[in-house]
């Protein structure tokens, strides 16, 4: 469904992102492992139009979307979770996530409320709770619930497990992949978290310094451990 | 008790809600945009000139529901204009520094006055208060024109208004939210620059209904640009760079202060506005109500 590069990245003068290529098929899960600094959030923003600097092709289902502004690609289905979530904190909790409503694709409608909760059962109870009042994990989970509100295509998720308890990652992995299953979400996750980016995806993009030094199935990344301890290990 | 206190206060409210009313669009623009649109009160002169222009036109006495028709005419006039603004100037503006803005909507604000020149000559003009404003009441010894009280109602009404909306409607709240983080807002599917342009057009529009509002008690002159400016900036700064609560409350206070400063001092009228916005800015330079978008 989305066939991207080789694509170059710049913040002004700096280089992120050098020649990288991706592509996802509908319904795939693709993940974009590297350490802190290797440009994985770089590449997701490029995707969205929202920051860098973009050389190189970006094709969804056929069409070149590289020249669209970012609310015109949410608005083709795809949904953001940015690494600092930006959850509006003058909002509740349950006009946070009808904000998305804006993305909903052209003859679509987006979840109800009341469906959001059944999958994120722990919005439900803070439906009227303003933005600022929740914790780091509540703003992750409402982030992604958010985006998910608008029945986007595809979601490109930026570290969600950052700073997060464990548990409330478990719960985030369940879901995402009971998603992708029941209604055929195409997935890109750019994380660090190998544990987590396994259980919700069946490849992976391995970044460092803003070049892809591996892609393959997990399998493939499994039988080449020195890949993990020379790009993952801190 | 009348002249000390009741009368100053009134005089400082009614000077008050002029300001605040000729800088709800600035705040607007810069709140959600934040471009300092130097070029404002040129707007607002226009507006007030096409007000003239239709009181002229259409001849003789004007009552008060047309006389605010009239003012409409003129916001929806001077909102066009905003939407050329917009796409001419403003837009490109949000690609580079801040600092590029003020240069632009100067330049813009000398082009106002070089088309009012134009149009409208050189000369003064001025515009009668349609005739149920022009009275006066009196509580007690308090003297208060009619029209100062209209205006201090138009005031009250506008803010009670824009606060209204902005605090519970869909509209309102989608305001704060492109304000408080527009790449966001984009993300999850908003067109902001159409957000934009609305705003620009609201702002001029609301710049161009003050001009004929406040017509009446203004001279009318390619001078009218500025006449407000220094206010209207101390209030926008003092209440917290762009929010419409701060503003209402900056302009009151400020207003309020200079009235009783103006009356204690009245050999150096206007001084102690901006003794007032230093000491304002000295304790508090966050402003009135810091960190809120609008």
């Amino acid at each position: 469904m989305l066939e991207a590069g080789p694509l170059d990245m710049f913040y002004g003068d700096s280089h992120i992102i050098q020649g990288v290529s991706i592509a996802v098929r509908e319904g795939e899960g693709i993940a974009i492992l590297g350490r802190n600094g290797v440009g994985k959030s770089t590449l997701l923003k490029g995707l969205m139009a929202g920051g860098p600097q973009v050389r190189g092709p970006i094709r969804h289902e056929g069409a070149e979307i590289g020249r669209l502004s970012n609310f015109e690609r949410a608005r083709r289905g795809f949904g953001f979770v940015p690494e600092d979530r930006r959850i509006y904190p003058h909002l509740t909790v349950a006009e946070n996530i009808a904000m998305s409503g804006h993305a909903v694709r052209a003859g679509a409608s987006p979840h109800t409320l009341d469906e959001i909760y059944g999958f994120f059962p722990m919005l439900r109870g803070l439906s009227n709770r303003l933005g600022f009042e929740l914790s780091g994990g509540q703003q992750q989970v409402l982030a992604i619930a958010r985006a998910v509100y608008a029945r986007p295509a595809c979601l490109l998720l930026d570290e969600p497990t950052e700073g997060i308890a464990p548990v409330i990652v478990e719960e985030i992995a369940e879901r995402l992949i009971e998603m992708r299953r029941a209604s055929g979400l195409t997935l890109i996750l750019a994380e660090q978290n190998v544990w987590f980016a396994r259980a919700c995806t069946t490849r992976l993009y391995l970044l460092d310094s803003g070049r892809v030094v591996f892609s393959g199935s997990w399998p493939e990344f499994d039988a080449q451990p020195e890949l993990s301890a020379r790009y993952l290990a801190v | 008790m009348v002249d000390y206190v009741l009368s100053p206060l009134f005089n400082g409210l009614f000077m008050a809600m002029v300001v605040f009313l000729f800088t709800t669009g600035l705040t607007l623009i810069f709140g959600i945009l934040r471009v300092l649109n130097f070029a404002h009160g040129g707007f607002f002169m226009i507006g007030a000139y096409v007000a003239f222009s239709i009181v002229r036109l259409v001849g003789g006495e004007t009552s008060v529901l047309a006389y605010l028709a009239i003012s409409t005419v003129a916001g929806i006039v001077v909102g066009l204009l905003g939407l050329v603004v917009e796409r001419v100037i403003f837009r490109p503006l949000q690609k580079v520094d801040e600092a590029y803005s003020l240069i632009a909507t100067y330049a813009l604000l000398l082009i106002t006055e070089g088309a009012v020149k134009a149009v409208w000559g050189v000369s003064f003009h001025s515009v009668a208060t349609p005739d149920l404003l022009g009275g006066a009441v009196f509580a007690g010894d308090l003297f208060m024109p009619t029209y100062a009280i209209f205006i201090i109602a138009i005031g009250v009404a506008s803010y009670a208004l824009l606060e209204w909306v902005l605090q519970h409607t869909d509209t309102g709240k989608l305001m704060k939210s492109v304000a408080s983080d527009p790449w966001m807002a984009g993300m999850l599917g908003v067109n902001v620059p159409r957000f934009y342009t609305f705003i620009v057009v609201l702002g001029f529009f609301l710049a161009g209904i003050a001009g004929g509002l406040l017509l009446p008690n203004q001279t009318l002159s390619p001078n009218l640009a500025s006449t407000f400016v220094i206010q209207a900036f101390g209030a926008l700064i003092v209440g917290g760079m762009g929010n419409i609560r701060g503003t209402f409350l900056a302009a009151i206070m400020l207003c309020v202060i200079d009235s009783f400063g103006s009356l204690l001092f009245s050999e150096v009228p206007g001084l102690f506005f901006y003794i007032a916005m230093t000491a304002a800015l000295l304790l508090r330079p966050q402003g009135l109500i810091a960190g809120a978008r609008l």
